[in-house]
C-alpha cells in the first residue's frame, strides 16, 4: 500500500516491498515505523482482520448541523468540510457534487436540509468508513459500476456516478476510485 | 502485479445493456460512438465482462441522486460484494480444431 498526499507519503508492504524501498528511504528523513494503526492526512488507518479501515469520524463528528437560516457563506462552508468526508464516505459524494452546483442566488431551505441530513447520516455511531480487506491476487477482478440519472438536475442536467472495485473470487473487495458528476 | 487483471462493467441500464448485446440499436446520434467503443473494447477483449442489475443492487445508484444507498453503504461497511448480478453477457464459445 502507498499513499501519497502533497508531501506526505505513506508506504507499507512485504519485506520484498521493503527491501526495494530502502534505496528510496534512505533519501528522505522518514519518521519511525508504526506497525499499528496510524493517521494519514486526516484519515484513520487501523488493522482489521487481515485488511485495515479507513475512517474519519472524529473529523466526521465534530460537523455541525446548519439552521435554517443560514447564509451561503455558512452553507459553502460546511459543504466544503462535507467534501472532505468523502474520502471515506463516497456514499456522501452525490450530496456534495449536487450541492456544490448551487450558487449564492439559488440556495434554499431544500439545499440546507439535504447538507444536515447527510451529517446527521454521517455522524451514525456503527458507520465507520471503508473496509478494505486482503485479496486474493491469483482470482483479482476489477468490476466498474455505473449510473446515470438522466435529467435529474436544473437546466435538464444530469448527474453522473461511478464506483471502481478490485475484487476477488470470495468476493472481498477494495474501492479503488469512485466520483459523482455533472 | 506483472498480470493482467479482468474487467467487469456493470450497469442498471436495460436499454444499455440491451444495446451491448445487439438485441437493439439505438437511434441517439450522440451516442452512437460511445456504445460502438464499448462494444469494441469487449469484442477486444479489453472489458471482460459487462452485467446488468436491479436499481437497488446498483451501488452507484446513491452517486447520481440525494438519497442513502443500501447498496453501496453494505459494501464499505463490510468490504464484501455481495449484491447479485442479474444478467452478463454471454461470450460465444470458441471452438478449437
Amino acid at each position: 500500500m502507498v499513499g501519497a498526499y502533497v508531501d506526505d507519503t505513506l508506504k507499507a508492504g512485504t519485506p520484498e516491498f521493503e527491501v526495494q524501498a530502502q534505496q528510496t528511504e534512505s533519501r528522505f528523513e522518514a519518521k519511525e515505523r508504526n506497525y499499528g494503526d496510524i493517521n494519514f492526512a486526516g484519515v484513520r488507518v487501523e488493522k482489521e482482520g487481515s485488511g485495515y479501515r479507513l475512517q474519519q469520524n472524529r473529523f466526521i463528528n465534530r460537523l455541525e448541523l446548519l439552521p435554517m437560516d443560514a447564509g451561503f457563506d455558512e452553507f459553502r462552508f460546511w459543504r466544503h468540510e462535507l467534501a472532505w468526508a468523502t474520502h471515506t464516505r463516497p456514499d456522501l459524494s452525490a450530496t456534495v457534487a449536487i450541492l456544490a452546483q448551487v450558487t449564492c442566488d439559488r440556495l434554499e431551505r431544500r439545499h440546507l436540509r439535504a447538507l444536515n441530513a447527510d451529517i446527521k447520516l454521517a455522524q451514525r455511531g456503527e458507520d465507520r468508513g471503508i473496509l478494505q480487506h486482503k485479496l486474493e491476487i491469483c482470482s483479482l477482478e476489477l468490476v466498474v459500476y455505473t449510473e446515470s440519472s438522466f435529467a435529474n438536475l436544473p437546466k435538464g442536467a444530469t448527474q453522473l456516478g461511478f464506483i471502481i472495485l478490485l475484487v476477488d473470487e470470495t468476493k472481498r473487495d477494495n474501492v479503488i476510485w469512485s466520483s459523482s458528476y455533472k | 502485479m506483472g498480470r493482467s487483471v479482468p474487467i467487469a462493467i456493470l450497469t442498471d441500464s436495460h436499454s444499455l445493456f440491451n444495446v451491448m448485446v445487439k438485441s437493439t440499436t439505438t437511434t441517439e446520434k450522440r451516442l452512437m460512438i460511445d456504445i460502438e467503443a464499448a462494444r469494441e473494447a469487449y469484442a477486444r477483449g479489453e472489458v471482460s465482462n459487462v452485467g446488468w442489475v436491479r436499481s437497488e443492487d446498483n451501488l452507484v445508484d446513491g452517486l447520481t441522486k440525494i438519497k442513502k444507498c443500501d447498496a453501496l453503504h453494505e459494501l464499505l461497511q463490510t468490504g464484501v460484494l455481495s449484491r447479485k448480478v442479474e444478467r452478463w453477457i454471454t461470450r460465444p464459445a470458441i471452438i478449437n480444431h
